[in-house]
């Protein structure tokens, strides 16, 4: 399957932390159509697949990308009916007021977070940003309604359009991390086949946003020998300062840490170099702030890379990613397993 | 309700500073051991009371620590200063009575020249009316952990005491274990060390009993005082069924058996989605391959001060709640 239709896929579920049925629904289904040999959800609610090889498996790699989206969630009524929140992941409030929401409910019900409108805010006020517990999600509903239908606790998602912008540029709430599972499935996909002696376990994991503890938990009990994380980094936008910050279609950003196992980052840079492959690379000093940051300690260890897709605007309702990096992602990851395979046993 | 309040007071007054909770194991072991067809302590102090079956493993935990301090330092003057043990505030610690494992007494307090509005922990010292050094060191060691300590009351069906985190939780899961009934389940009522240092017994005891479900029960604080967010659980408003707080996001099937058990049974509860705080089920979940994990809460103000309070209705329905869960399949 091509990458876009991938992402447009993937992108239409909403799942916060913690809520990732919908998204590991769809995953479980693009992942039985890929072949894998066995599908399945583990007590966290991660979706993993088993690819098995030709041969007589000698090594497991484990390829982890987080099912769930930042978002909200319900902590209270008030008694005029508006619903209290509180974020789930890391959300800048400025971005919040007047942003359209989908409340997951008894069933699913539409609301925005309220904002003063600039006639009615003081010359003061405006230039400030309002802080996240002076806001509401205004549903439209009676309190008595609200109590009916909407319980402390429901999720609730960014209500935003995907969609593609010009030169391939595709935008989506969720892209964080989506765009990692379309890079997996990309990479799944091309591996079909192609492999004697290599065992792909594809781990789609929950909670990244919240606590890791769906990838700490899933990689654990894959039993794997090394696992190649896709996340997404920091792209550059005009505002951006540049030392923290990667190209927008300058291909995959090749993680180099610490807690990274080195010579695979250096495995995989070499491989990019070798195939052509643009690529950047990120270094980080202490956490990644991704699923490899616990997978590295998960159960008796198991060393990791990180590849990172170049994103804009992450943790809001529009986040931009190049077409063009996601499939470059996904050929990366192919031709490393495909290398591990040449190793032989 | 039925409650032995007597027993709940004992629990909190016990000794058990994180690190340190010899005596108020010995005290729930006590309790349980007529009870339970099993019990043991593990290499980390976790104390575990089963209740044999052949069906599910079910895992209820509540951390027998409390918050406390440790002494680093004896002055020539003979006053102790000290680190804090978990989350301990300057404010709440200051002019506490303290006591030593060994029944040491002592006050807490700062000097004159001491900024009120400053207060930080580092500037207070502990009085043990030692008149030097060689006094001071006779009663107490550098490295030795003590308490801050009032006597607790129970007021218009209130309890007002310290350590109720989570002497409450410990509480619970003892009355629930009395009232437990006939059942498949294998169940572990599990009593933790060292929480307020991070979940750490948690994670441990979890690892060896491989659950394949598991309830934290905790306190949980109520923001239902004058100056607070007023968004959130109400003492008196009913167990709390926990969604998230600071460490876990719960499972979705153990919250809705939670909730389907309370409306079926007429427990009094209320859905607890906290901003921050951690419990033990932070560390449950994450265990292995991952545990289905949720949490109750018994509501409670002033967390980690000599006065905590929380409602016993709460705790009752906790406990029915509790004893309900741990019987179903």
């Amino acid at each position: 399957m091509k990458t876009d239709e991938l992402l447009k896929i993937l992108c239409s579920a909403d799942g916060i932390s913690g809520f990732e049925d919908d998204t590991a629904a769809l995953a479980s289904e693009l992942l039985r159509d890929a072949g894998a040999d066995s599908v399945y959800t583990d007590a966290l609610g991660s979706v993993h697949a088993v690819f098995e090889p030709q041969g007589e498996p000698v090594r497991t790699v484990l390829l982890d990308a987080h099912m769930d989206e930042v978002g909200l969630m319900v902590s209270g009524i008030c008694d005029n009916g508006m619903l209290k929140f509180v974020s789930i992941g890391g959300i800048d409030a400025r971005v919040l007021p007047a942003m359209r929401v989908k409340i997951h409910g008894r069933r699913d019900y539409f609301g925005v977070i309220t904002n003063l409108p600039p006639h009615i805010t003081s010359s003061a006020d405006y230039k400030k940003a309002v802080p996240p517990d002076e806001m509401f999600i205004d549903a439209g509903l009676s309190h008595d309604e609200a109590c009916e239908n909407i319980a402390v606790g429901d999720a609730v998602s960014f209500f935003t359009p995907a969609g593609m912008l010009l030169n391939e540029r595709y935008l989506s709430k969720a892209l964080d991390d989506r765009s990692g599972m379309a890079a997996i499935m990309y990479a799944s996909e091309r591996l079909r086949g192609k492999l004697g002696s290599t065992r792909v376990h594809v781990l789609f994991s929950t909670q990244e946003e919240f606590s890791l503890s769906g990838a700490s938990a899933g990689a654990y009990a894959s039993g794997a020998d090394m696992c190649v994380c896709v996340d997404v980094g920091h792209a550059k936008t005009p505002d951006s300062k540049s030392d923290d910050t990667f190209e927008l279609a300058g291909g995959p950003m090749i993680g180099v840490a610490p807690s990274l196992k080195k010579s695979m980052s250096d495995e995989l840079r070499a491989l990019a170099e070798t195939l052509g492959i643009e690529h950047q690379i990120e270094v980080m000093g202490g956490s990644s702030g991704t699923n490899a940051w616990s997978i590295a300690i998960a159960g008796r260890g198991i060393p990791c890379a990180l590849i990172s897709i170049p994103l804009r605007y992450m943790h809001t309702g529009a986040e931009a990613a190049a077409v063009s990096d996601i499939t470059a992602v996904g050929e990366l990851l192919s031709e490393y397993v495909m290398s591990k395979d040449k190793e032989g046993s | 309700m039925n409650i032995d309040t007597s027993l709940l007071l004992k629990l909190c007054s016990a000794f058990g500073p994180s690190g340190h909770e010899g005596g108020i194991s010995e005290l729930i072991a006590s309790e349980l051991r007529g009870l339970a067809d099993e019990i043991y302590t593990d290499a980390l102090g976790n104390l575990v009371a089963r209740r044999k079956g052949a069906g599910k493993r079910v895992m209820l935990a509540a951390h027998m620590d409390s918050v406390g301090l440790i002494v680093t330092n004896i002055t020539e003057d003979g006053f102790l200063y000290c680190a804090p043990v978990g989350g301990v505030s300057p404010f709440y610690a200051l002019s506490g009575y303290v006591r030593f494992e060994s029944g040491v007494r002592g006050v807490i307090m700062c000097g004159t020249k001491t900024k009120r509005a400053e207060l930080k922990l580092s500037d207070m010292f502990i009085d043990v009316g030692a008149r030097d050094e060689k006094e001071a060191a006779a009663l107490v060691n550098v490295g030795d952990a003590c308490i801050i300590e009032h006597e607790g009351f129970i007021q218009n069906g209130r309890v007002f005491s310290n350590f109720l985190d989570d002497r409450i939780g410990c509480f619970v899961l003892i009355e629930a274990f009395k009232r437990l009934k006939e059942t498949e389940n294998d169940v572990y009522f599990v009593f933790t060390v060292q929480e307020e240092l991070g979940l750490r017994g948690a994670r441990a005891v979890s690892y060896a009993i491989a659950p394949d479900l598991a309830l934290s029960v905790d306190v949980m604080t109520a923001p239902d005082t004058p100056d607070s967010s007023g968004h959130g659980l109400v003492i008196g408003g009913g167990v709390g069924i926990k969604v998230k707080d600071g460490s876990v996001i719960t499972h979705r099937e153990v919250r809705m058996k939670l909730t389907d058990i309370a409306r079926e049974c007429g427990i009094k509860h209320q859905l607890e989605v906290a901003p921050s705080g951690g419990t033990d089920a932070g560390a449950i979940h994450v265990s292995r391959a991952g545990v289905k994990t949720g949490g109750l809460s018994v509501p409670s103000r002033y967390t980690h001060s000599a006065g905590e309070c929380i409602d016993l209705a709460d705790a009752e329905a906790a406990i029915s709640l509790l004893s309900e869960f741990a019987a179903r399949q």
